[in-house]
């Protein structure tokens, strides 16, 4: 059941109605925790309770750590909680990739062991409930917030749907108070509720799943084209996995509006970006600023030198390449960013263009390289990130960058119409604005006409057949 | 102001649906040769249309021929255009790997089979959940077409929008830019004209496209064991009670056959056509698509559909066979 499909239209409507029509706050979070199991079971009936199990031991180290005092022993508890909550993420998303890599090690030393693959699937969302729960234990052990007492309130804040598959990843913080007192949605957040679900649902059908079938096309073989077709293929993609998962963020942020509950925000425009560290800042936010939190700052942020604030960096984007995906892509890509982000922070401590950039015509010129080299390497990455083995990645990038004309030449008009809207966006709006939250400041007739507009769009060039969102195999 | 976004934006929509005139999903009736006498009853998809001659077909058996064409069809529409044939006593079904595979929908199916039956199918061939869900939610589908009348059928809309900016500029041919499938006219004649487009002359880039777009279309995959399969079973349980019956196996470009197919395809088809093949052991049988000579790309105008090549080649092994299987008869 996504987002985009008739069952979820369906699903939400009876959602609003009826909760609109319990009497009390708890059967109405005991009925918002019941859909929320029936949507995740709609993808598999057993993973529902493995969120469950999950759900409930983080709930039971909770309860833990408002009780102990001793620091050791609320340690232990944390420790419980991050390994329950990594070991399943472990389990169901490295062990392959862990038993190949060592077999191959072995192989090559010359021990040749029996090689074994299991067959074991993936369940939706894993990577993001789980680094959910763990905001609430993390920040508990650090007395951050106040323990839920709650089990009905604990379990809706790990599996409350909107969210459930692909975030964004809310804070305990942010979330669990949500739960403690009855919110009603008002006009106001129904109707930006709406405009943000109906402007995520085009970025998902009108652009990213219109060029999903060119860009994989691209993909599928890249040694058949020329390298004016594996560029667009790149920026194809990049417009796609944007469109993709800000399309679902928006629509999951919209949905809970819609219910009178706020998420953070998960993207900020950020192709626009002058430099690497902005574009972690407005890519995917939810996730980056949890490993910000959670991981950069533990290993000591930028507190300890510089060496060790690289190092830091790199350990950081590493294991934000794996959470993406078990494959030595995800770890060349999230390398690849980790050393971008220590380059730039080297360049902005040593900066012998500063008194250039006082002047306003270097500083626009500056402007322009800067995110065309930071665009130029978020591509690299998708590049990396996108194709689907190693080998078919560098071929990718080494064909790119000959600058061959040789091979099948693939202009797609989808792709460059969805490029240039994607861009014009990009470069023309102010980075910070959020137009589903703005568009009802204007007066009627003019919401009327964008609504319209947003309806028209989605009825005459939404997909026919929506794909699954990118994001959900992670 | 949710009403007014909703009615301008239909309006909107049933616009678009004017300037570029998208298809209508509603049959088509067409025929040939003489109306007076028992008929013989067309069931096929525009790969039967467009393989045959239909004068000199119809001269063979001495007797008129009709039809009911819906873009796209499928064996599920024929079986219900079936029944408005009254006065026919030889039936010619025309099957093939492209028609016959199950995940081939028609996008105008729901506005020719009754749910109820749709139901009954999906029912009995018990299909898994995702291809059901897709067979079902069409019909919700077609009611929200009563508004918005592009919904869901973007590939149109831009081919519509392109057409017409071609025909703007005076750009030759439309045929080429057909996403799937081509367009048959009008007229409520069966005789569809020359097509003398070639597979073998399409760019390398034109043939990933329209392979990646025939893959996506079916899922990149081919299954003969659904609701398709029982349609066929009751088309050919009343075409046996009328007459005669001719299967005609149709064929698919060697492209498409090289792309989209494997040797489990090709067994799974076969064993799907011998289990039909049992129900109506008298029936004359047509192998087009084991004719040697259509084995080329020069013969196809695109994945599926014969040229007026391939149609003569096709026409004359159709009349060889006709004669010799009823002489024997």
């Amino acid at each position: 059941m996504i987002f985009t499909s008739f069952e979820f239209v369906c699903f939400f409507a009876l959602v609003l109605i009826v909760r609109s029509c319990l009497p009390s706050f708890s059967s109405e979070k005991w009925f918002l925790l019941v859909a929320s199991y029936l949507f995740y079971m709609s993808w598999s009936i057993p993973c529902g309770f493995l969120i469950l199990a999950t759900s409930l031991i983080d709930y039971a180290v909770g309860l833990g750590l408002e009780r102990i005092a001793d620091q050791t022993k609320r340690k232990l508890l944390l420790v419980i909680s991050i390994v329950a909550n990594l070991g399943v993420l472990a389990f169901f998303k490295y062990t392959n990739f862990l038993l190949d890599n060592t077999w191959g090690a072995l192989h090559l030393l010359g021990w040749d062991l029996p090689h074994r693959h299991y067959d074991i699937i993936l369940p939706a969302g894993i990577s993001f409930f789980t680094f959910q729960s763990m905001t609430y234990t993390i920040e508990t052990y650090r007395r951050k917030i106040k323990v839920c007492h709650s089990p009905r309130d604990f379990l809706l804040f790990t599996a409350f749907f909107p969210q459930l598959l692909a975030g964004p990843i809310n804070r305990a913080a942010d979330l669990l108070p949500q739960f403690a007192k009855r919110v009603r949605a008002t006009v106001l957040d129904l109707e930006t509720g709406l405009a943000q679900f109906a402007l995520g649902a085009v970025k998902k059908l009108v652009i990213s799943d219109q060029i999903a079938s060119h860009v994989d096309l691209i993909f599928s073989s890249p040694g058949n084209y020329d390298s004016l077709t594996l560029f667009q293929g790149a920026l194809g993609y990049a417009v796609q996995i944007y469109c993709d998962f800000s399309g679902y963020s928006d629509m999951a942020i919209g949905c809970a509006r819609m219910m009178g509950f706020r998420f953070m925000e998960n993207f900020q425009m950020p192709y626009s970006s002058e430099t690497i560290t902005e574009f972690w800042r407005r890519w995917h936010i939810s996730l980056s600023s949890w490993f910000r939190d959670y991981l950069y700052i533990p290993l000591g942020g930028s507190r300890q030198g510089p060496a060790r604030t690289y190092y830091n960096l790199m350990v950081t984007m590493l294991l934000c390449g794996l959470w993406h995906g078990a494959s030595w892509n995800f770890v060349f890509w999230g390398c690849l960013h980790g050393v971008s982000l220590s380059v730039h922070r080297i360049w902005k401590s040593w900066n012998p263009l500063a008194s250039w950039l006082e002047n306003p015509f270097f500083r626009s010129i500056w402007s322009l390289f800067s995110r065309l080299l930071t665009l130029s390497i978020v591509l690299i990455g998708w590049i990396f990130f996108r194709a689907p083995s190693w080998s078919i990645a560098t071929q990718y990038l080494s064909r790119l960058s000959a600058g061959t004309f040789e091979g099948t030449r693939l202009a797609s008009p989808y792709i460059l119409a969805a490029l240039v809207t994607v861009f014009i966006a990009h470069l023309l709006f102010s980075k910070d604005r959020n137009w589903s939250h703005e568009i009802p400041r204007y007066s009627v007739p003019i919401r009327v006409a964008a609504y319209s507009s947003l309806v028209v769009l989605l009825t005459a060039l939404g997909a026919t057949d929506s794909a699954p969102f990118i994001y959900f195999q992670f | 102001m949710l009403g007014a976004t909703i009615v301008i934006a239909a309006g909107v929509s049933q616009a678009i649906d004017k300037w570029v005139g998208l298809p209508k999903p509603r049959a088509i009736y067409r025929r040939i040769g003489p109306e007076k006498g028992p008929q013989s009853f067309c069931a096929g998809s525009s790969l039967l249309q467009f393989a045959l001659a239909w004068s000199d077909v119809s001269a063979a058996l001495g007797q008129g021929i009709e039809s009911w064409g819906v873009g796209g069809s499928t064996p599920v529409e024929w079986a219900v255009f079936q029944q408005s044939a009254t006065n026919v006593n030889c039936t010619i079904l025309g099957l093939s790997v492209y028609d016959l595979n199950e995940h081939h929908l028609c996008d105008s199916g729901p506005a020719i089979v009754p749910i109820t039956q749709t139901l009954q199918d999906l029912w009995r061939s018990s299909p898994d959940w995702q291809f059901s869900k897709r067979v079902i939610s069409r019909y919700p589908l077609a009611c929200l077409r009563k508004f918005f009348p592009t919904a869901a059928r973007s590939d149109a809309v831009l081919v519509g929008v392109r057409r017409k900016f071609r025909k703007e500029i005076k750009a030759a041919s439309n045929l080429k830019e057909q996403p799937g499938a081509l367009v048959l006219s009008n007229k409520p004649i069966m005789d569809f004209g020359e097509l003398t487009d070639k597979v073998s002359d399409w760019s390398e880039a034109r043939t990933l496209r329209r392979v990646a777009l025939q893959s996506s279309e079916i899922r990149g995959q081919h299954r003969f064991d659904g609701p398709k399969s029982l349609a066929l079973e009751r088309i050919l349980e009343k075409a046996k009670g009328q007459g005669r019956v001719i299967l005609v196996v149709l064929p698919v470009s060697p492209l498409y056959k090289a792309r989209l197919m494997n040797p489990e395809v090709v067994a799974a088809f076969e064993n799907a056509f011998t289990k039909l093949r049992g129900a109506v052991p008298e029936a004359l049988v047509v192998r087009l698509d084991q004719v040697p000579s259509l084995d080329s790309n020069d013969y196809y105008t695109d994945l599926v559909h014969l040229n007026s090549a391939g149609r003569k080649i096709a026409t004359a092994a159709f009349l060889q066979q006709l004669k010799r299987g009823f002489a024997l008869k």
